[in-house]
């Protein structure tokens, strides 16, 4: 067992509002330069919807992630030989239209425009060039929009659902949608390490994040191919890959990440979990139906004194197993197993979590019309039994968090309208009832259960939400550089790392 | 930490070694043809007979007689048009103020006694040509470990596509130096700034310099090939040949994922 500590993030997806404020957050802090202008290291989607870069799960067109074959578990990228053959031809690249032009707008003319009979407006101009654009697309075009024709019909996790069920979902209006926010997976078997020629990319062993050596990058660009969630981004202007750092320098210091610290639907959820770095081949080699167990499997259990053990004998402090076992990640996802991974079947065991979204507001169509006759709780109890009614296809969700399987999502989805049946009943009834004590059984869980996720999910605190381990930066820079005042009152010339030729 | 404190002991054994005979050696009496040998001759030639047009020659030029104004040469060189028994030479001598006292007395001694060449040549065994070209190719090793001539030069176009291009081309050398004899001198001390360092620590033998100037003595006459530069030519015909296999390939880039759904509208 070697045991290691990951920071994984959490979504709560039925608590995102959409409003990208995680998205303006984390481009003012890290992508607000020239070259990364097109880059969102984290970015909201509206699904359905092709997302950003456009399609960005149709690995047909842009090959990332692993495939299963014969010889194991490979890059659906390239084979070894393939990679070194074509080193220098790379056609499943996204192209600049994929992302979107980046643009502005030439503000100066409002003020300098000559009089005239018309309000002088601000033309679009490129980002890049400098030249009046007509804008094509954006970082979110289509917000909100989950019918649209050019996007929303092309989405790849609804080719699979039913016809007649995609022509539901048109006819409400084309108003069901839920929003995704993306950022770097920080995954365990991550596709852009592999891929990359020059070794520039690699996994911290402190807490997992995923950093592009930007001094050892060469631009081969492989790792944008490669990541099968399109999170590493060529910085056209220092010829350099960069991707989302989980904002580790906040990290270090105890803050959660810009994109969660803003988030204002207080969706994200941010902990340690411990995980068995002997597993993970293990776990990305498996059949496709049991690749999220597997994962989960690889996830260890905090409280278990053999992997507390192991951990200390791999160097964790006891501040980090404190915090593994206060992790509202680790409760999410393996305790109460309400949270899922990102697209599976990439087998890249991407370790930011997801807790699939419950249907937008309780209503079926049936002939034709929705039906409002019917009381609350009748509805409660209706769409309880028949989730495949709910308006966000069973099957979509499946294809988006559990590699098709809706058995996991419906198990996932009952929890949670348990939860919020029995909250209901609770304080809207003021008791009980044996249907309700019947529903939550067969949903699997219990009450004790349903408060402790009905606490997590409404009403935690900063201090419950955000769970750090103590990073002890400097007991790393003593270990690195010796006595931290030995060069106090020097003048702070020189190098740390002294220039050298060669590698 | 351990590698380290080897390195010292090491480089500081090195040291005391290079100081010890330094300062045995200033005790020693200088002998001028060694300091004529290792400063002088790479353009006044072993033969004292200098390069036609360039440097002039030492032997039976009266003015060396001339203590004082051989002196003020060696120390503040010399440069110009300079008229020596008829002939005009116009090249360049630096200035040689590292010279001792005792070195420049021994040097004047030497150069004053015109006792040149013809003295050393009678110890040379006669140079075999055959052998100075495996010397110069490689194939045979220098007995004291100096690289193969060919390691940068060339001559008289021994190797494919012309051979090595980083030193001069060294097929007319004997004719440049004036005869095989004054090759065989200079090697004692190759002229160039180059060479030097390589060849100070690592001397090339006796035979070899008199094999080697038979050998360039033997090529002296030979004509580079007058032939195309195959190196250029091969070059431009692989360029054309890159260009006619790009014209074949596809000229569309796949269409990107974006614009084939919105090309669809």
């Amino acid at each position: 067992m070697d045991v290691r500590a990951h920071m994984s993030m959490l979504f709560h997806l039925d608590k995102c509002i959409g409003c990208h404020t995680c998205s303006v957050a984390c481009k003012n802090l890290w992508t607000d330069r020239k070259g990364a202008e097109y880059m969102w290291w984290n970015n909201v989607e509206t699904r359905p919807g092709t997302g950003y870069p456009t399609g960005w799960e149709d690995q047909e067109h842009y090959r990332g992630g692993w495939e299963k074959n014969w010889v194991g578990v490979e890059l659906k990228l390239h084979s070894r030989p393939q990679g070194l053959a074509n080193l220098f031809y790379n056609p499943a690249l996204p192209e600049l239209d994929d992302y979107y032009e980046p643009f502005t707008f030439r503000y100066e003319d409002l003020f300098n425009a000559p009089e005239g009979e018309h309000q002088p407006t601000a033309i679009p101009i490129s980002a890049i060039t400098g030249d009046p654009i007509d804008i094509e697309a954006g970082p979110n075009w289509d917000d909100d929009l989950s019918g649209s024709n050019i996007y929303a019909a092309n989405d790849p996790n609804m080719a699979d659902v039913a016809a007649e069920v995609r022509e539901q979902m048109s006819e409400i209006e084309r108003v069901v949608f839920n929003y995704l926010p993306r950022i770097c997976n920080h995954c365990l078997n991550p596709a852009c390490v592999a891929a990359c020629p020059s070794g520039a990319i690699y996994k911290r062993g402190e807490d997992g994040v995923v950093l592009v050596n930007e001094d050892k990058c060469r631009a081969w660009r492989m790792c944008v191919s490669a990541c099968p969630y399109k999170k590493v981004y060529y910085n056209w202007s220092t010829g350099k890959s960069e991707k989302c750092i989980l904002c580790f320098p906040r990290m270090e210091t105890g803050q959660a990440p810009a994109c969660a610290h803003s988030c204002v639907g207080r969706i994200r959820y941010m902990g340690v979990l411990l995980y068995d770095a002997d597993l993970i081949q293990w776990a990305a080699e498996g059949p496709e139906e049991e690749l999220f167990d597997r994962q989960n499997e690889v996830i260890l259990d905090p409280f278990d004194p053999a992997v507390v053990a192991a951990a200390k004998q791999n160097g964790l402090d006891d501040g980090t197993i404190a915090a593994a076992q206060n992790s509202p990640a680790y409760k999410f996802v393996k305790e109460w197993k309400l949270a899922l991974p990102l697209h599976a079947e990439y087998r890249t065991i991407a370790m930011m979590f997801y807790i699939p979204p419950l249907s937008p507001v309780v209503s079926t169509i049936e002939q034709g019309l929705v039906r409002l006759d019917i009381s609350p709780d009748q509805i409660d109890f209706e769409l309880f039994q028949g989730l495949e009614k709910a308006r966000l296809p069973i099957k979509y969700l499946a294809n988006l968090f559990a590699a098709g399987n809706e058995e996991v999502i419906e198990k996932i989805l009952r929890k949670m309208l348990a939860v919020r049946i029995y909250k209901r009943r609770q304080s809207v009834e003021g008791f009980i009832d044996d249907a309700t004590e019947a529903l939550i059984e067969s949903a699997g869980t219990t009450p004790e259960e349903i408060e402790a996720i009905y606490r997590m999910t409404t009403l935690p605190t900063m201090q419950e939400r955000f769970v750090f381990p103590p990073y002890h930066r400097e007991m790393s820079a003593e270990a690195m550089y010796g006595d931290p005042l030995a060069r106090k009152g020097e003048t702070g010339f020189g190098y740390t790392d002294a220039p050298k030729r060669g590698a | 930490m351990r590698r380290s404190m080897h390195l010292v002991l090491i480089v500081g054994a090195a040291m005391a070694v290079t100081l010890l005979s330094s300062t045995v050696g200033a005790q020693e009496e200088v002998d001028g043809r060694e300091v004529f040998l290792a400063n002088c001759s790479g353009c006044h030639q072993g033969t004292g007979l200098g390069v036609t047009g360039s440097f002039p020659p030492l032997a039976g030029n009266e003015n060396v007689q001339d203590t004082a104004y051989v002196k003020a040469v060696i120390v503040e060189g010399k440069s110009g048009p300079l008229d020596v028994l008829g002939v005009s030479y116009d090249g360049a001598m630096p200035a040689f103020p590292d010279l001792t006292a005792a070195e420049i007395d021994a040097l004047v001694a030497y150069i004053q006694a015109g006792v040149f060449i013809p003295a050393e040549t009678g110890g040379l065994e006669p140079g075999d040509a055959a052998r100075g070209k495996d010397l110069f190719t490689g194939s045979d090793r220098l007995e004291n470990g100096a690289p193969a001539c060919a390691s940068c030069h060339t001559a008289a176009g021994f190797q494919a596509l012309n051979g090595p291009a980083l030193g001069p081309d060294l097929t007319d050398v004997a004719n440049r130096y004036g005869g095989e004899e004054a090759v065989a001198a200079a090697l004692v001390s190759p002229p160039s700034a180059t060479m030097q360092p390589l060849f100070t620590d690592n001397p090339i033998a006796d035979q070899e310099r008199a094999d080697l100037a038979a050998y360039f003595a033997s090529i002296s006459n030979v004509r580079p090939s007058g032939g195309p530069d195959i190196l250029l030519l091969g070059g431009a015909l692989g360029a054309v040949a890159m260009f006619a296999l790009m014209l074949l390939a596809p000229r569309s880039r796949r269409m990107g994922f974006a614009r084939q759904l919105r090309s669809q509208r």
